[in-house]
């Protein structure tokens, strides 16, 4: 059995409620982590989760409602929250919205909150969470990234513009703070079966997914797999600024 | 605290984060040219001393008082700091040796002045604000 000594330690997911942060939730419970669990707004999935773990863990699960687009708030939330926890281990940036939308048709605002969403927001989180980090001179950040930073795109141009944003910022975020015990890296998911990827579906060719070495879509728990093991020192102690693709070899 | 326990705080937190071994830092040492303290340390060195003392240290603040003092006169003319600035900075700033702020430094060569004991200065000035 691999010990990824997860236990006891604090994570931070944004974007908890969403089809993939509520399995990164979920996987990082069963590993005995205590997880603070951003959502913006629908807490009724959070309390879906809980049902789904056994009840000696619902101790270990703190919501906070983190809406990244009032960073000011977010700030003020997580002071509150640092002062009760002392420290945030893991940081796991997970929240994003895709929106389906030829480019030409997308107002300025739309393209604005794409960027603001998928990128600023967890620029912005991060730097709010490493001020901590840096204290304690240890730390994991793990972005949540998706394979159309590098591959597709049509129909989501400013969304997988930004993505490729968020690899850079994992990459160059690692050169800067890697000395200082802190491990930065992201996780690139393929299509995986949740309400953003049936979208973004659609506009891959359907023989695509049977043409690819695996030849089904991802599951969620998947992407929260190859999360646990970046965030866990015990496994992956070597690797930083990577972005690991986890599609199934769709992008091969 | 005194200014000497102070300034011996501010270098055993540049030891502990630049690994430096102690007798290189000197209350006159530059802390970018002399140190070569890179910006992440130099970001882990002011959390660590806001920490200790319960303060919030902002370089930029050198060059914000410094503009307040002058009030309208300007600090800076397209990023040259101005003879006014100059003396004010001087004033400010005493620990730096004079022939360093002469007319031309652009203010981003303000960061590259700051010195151990500047350091120093700035932490005592904000204990003293916060004792008020």
């Amino acid at each position: 059995m691999l010990n990824l000594d997860l236990m006891n330690k604090t994570v931070l997911i944004t974007g908890a409620n969403g089809g993939i942060g509520s399995a990164i939730t979920k996987a990082f419970l069963e590993e005995g982590a205590v997880v603070i669990a951003g959502y913006r707004g629908n807490i009724q999935k959070l309390d879906t989760l809980k049902s789904e773990v056994p009840n000696s863990l619902h101790s270990k699960i703190i919501p906070i409602q983190l809406d990244l687009n009032n960073l000011d708030q977010c700030k003020i939330e997580l002071d509150n929250l640092i002062s009760r926890i002392e420290s945030i281990d893991i940081l796991v940036n997970c929240a994003g919205t895709a929106v389906e939308k030829p480019f030409l048709l997308s107002d300025f605002e739309e393209l604005d909150s794409q960027i603001q969403s998928n990128f600023l927001a967890p620029v912005k989180l991060t730097q709010l969470v490493l001020k901590n980090m840096l204290l304690k001179k240890k730390g994991c950040i793990v972005n949540i990234s998706s394979i159309v930073s590098s591959r597709f795109g049509r129909g989501i141009v400013v969304y997988s513009s930004a993505k490729a944003a968020v690899d850079r910022f994992t990459k160059s975020l690692a050169l800067e703070v890697g000395r200082k015990g802190i491990r930065v890296n992201a996780v690139c998911p393929g299509m995986i079966e949740t309400k953003m990827t049936n979208m973004l579906q659609k506009n891959m060719p359907s023989e695509l997914l049977k043409m690819s070495p695996i030849t089904r879509p991802g599951q969620p728990f998947e992407i929260a797999r190859a999360v646990l093991f970046l965030a866990s020192e015990n496994m992956s102690s070597y690797i930083t600024g990577t972005t690991l693709v986890v599609d199934g070899g769709l992008s091969i | 605290m005194t200014d000497k326990q102070i300034l011996q705080t501010i270098q055993e937190v540049i030891n502990q984060s630049s690994g430096l071994p102690l007798t290189e830092i000197h209350p006159n040492s530059t802390l970018f040219d002399k140190l070569a303290i890179d910006s992440i340390d130099m970001v882990d060195i002011l959390f660590n001393l806001e920490r200790k003392y319960d303060i919030e240290l902002k370089i930029s603040e050198i060059e914000q008082y410094s503009k307040d003092e002058l009030g309208d006169e300007p600090f800076e003319i397209d990023q040259i700091i101005t003879e006014k600035g100059l003396e004010v900075l001087r004033k400010r700033m005493p620990e730096i040796p004079s022939e360093k702020l002469t007319l031309g430094i652009t203010i981003h060569d303000i960061i590259r002045l700051i010195t151990v004991q500047s350091l120093a200065n700035m932490v005592a000035v904000q204990l003293e604000k916060k004792k008020n």
